[in-house]
């Protein structure tokens, strides 16, 4: 039976050609449906690398600092746990949730989904639910812009090194990037019909 | 036929829940006074966002609180246009339009504007990509309380980045509560007004 797919964009209904591999709205123009190859293959191995580079990103030093001989570095999770010592709750508990615990969530769903799947387990639509929750909360991406922001804020006064965490994180807001833009959820909901 | 803005699935038009994630599918008219009520708690946190400082600085001598505002006058005297320019666009700029994008998006949906669901739908996604953007200002401060605490020098948030922070979120939820579905085939029928 052929499907008919409604348009996110301007509600026009479409119906599914066989087996297609991108397909646009009659009315809009916009992507109604792109088949990705192997796609849990994909999400699983780019979730997994995402989570190790993650790993490294959120728990070892991104850069150090010196300024008049003192010297301090930053990592993304002391710089929440100080938060939190200092008294800023409020702040600390905002960076902790779209800084450290929905990326972590993020990334780990998308990963358990794709191993589900993989094994035909039940568990899949359950950590897909997840994945589609929080894709939109996670925001290492612009603490990366922000560390840069802040550098050269900082640069007149202090000496700044870059350490390998800041590597990491790069590469992570790149896979990630890739895994929300590019890889919507819908093409994986998809999965769960076939 | 509706579609779940869940998982894009199309269910029929009389579905409550998907067939597919479970989800409530059916149109909720409450949602468009739930991302209104959103947006006003958003615009009144943008007040003391603005007005109070979002960063403090304390030396041995002296003690010095910045604003938004003021932070970016001091990156353009210093000549640091691309920074101030980050910073004016990510954090006045975007809230400002993202307030104004949202309260034209409910102000069509209550209007029941049928003609402008593709300009309805890109103006939100718009809103949907850029709003998370607006966090930069609230992550420099973070950053710099972190990297700068020694005790010649010390940088802490002032009481306006949790003011800040919030106002974001808000915005977000306001974004995320609308529901573009409700300009459907239906829409006239409904009292949204």
């Amino acid at each position: 039976m052929k499907k008919i797919v409604i348009c996110e964009k301007c509600l026009g209904k479409n119906l599914l050609k066989e087996s297609p591999y991108t397909q646009l709205c009659g009315r809009c123009g916009a992507v109604i449906y792109r088949k990705i190859e192997a796609l849990e293959f994909k999400t699983a191995s780019l979730s997994f690398s995402a989570l190790i580079f993650y790993a490294a990103a959120v728990s070892m030093p991104l850069l150090s600092i010196e300024i008049n001989g003192k010297s301090s570095q930053l990592s993304v999770f002391d710089s929440v746990s100080l938060l939190s010592e200092s008294g800023y709750v409020l702040i600390s508990l905002i960076a902790f949730l779209i800084l450290i615990l929905f990326p972590f969530l993020n990334s780990s769903a998308l990963f358990l989904f794709s191993l589900f799947k993989l094994s035909g387990s039940s568990k899949a639509k359950e950590a897909l639910k997840l994945y589609t929750y929080l894709r939109k909360w996670s925001m290492l991406d612009i603490f990366l812009i922000s560390a840069i922001v802040a550098l050269v804020k900082i640069s007149d006064y202090a000496f700044i090194e870059i350490d390998i965490a800041f590597g990491a994180l790069v590469v992570f807001v790149v896979i990630e990037t890739y895994l929300t833009k590019v890889i919507k959820p819908e093409y994986l909901w998809e999965l769960l019909d076939d | 036929m509706i579609r779940c803005r869940f998982c894009g699935k199309t269910n029929p038009k009389e579905a409550i829940r998907c067939d597919r994630c479970g989800k409530r599918v059916d149109i909720d008219p409450s949602s468009i006074q739930r991302s209104l009520a959103f947006l006003i708690t958003a615009v009144i946190l943008y007040i003391p966002a603005n007005l109070f400082p979002i960063l403090k600085t304390s030396t041995m001598l002296n003690s010095e609180a910045s604003t938004i505002i003021s932070g970016i006058i001091d990156l353009f005297a210093k000549g640091d246009y691309p920074i101030a320019l980050i910073i004016l666009t990510a954090s006045v700029l975007i809230p400002i339009l993202k307030f104004l994008a949202l309260a034209y998006i409910i102000y069509t949906i209550r209007k029941c504007d049928k003609k402008s669901v593709v300009e309805i739908s890109t103006i939100h996604k718009i809103t949907e990509m850029t709003g998370p953007w607006s966090m930069v200002d609230l992550f420099v401060v973070i950053i710099l309380s972190a990297l700068i605490h020694f005790n010649m020098i010390k940088i802490v948030p002032g009481p306006a980045a949790a003011a800040f922070g919030l106002m974001v979120l808000f915005t977000l939820f306001s974004s995320m509560s609308v529901d573009i579905r409700i300009l459907g085939e239906d829409c006239a029928k409904r009292r949204y007004s």
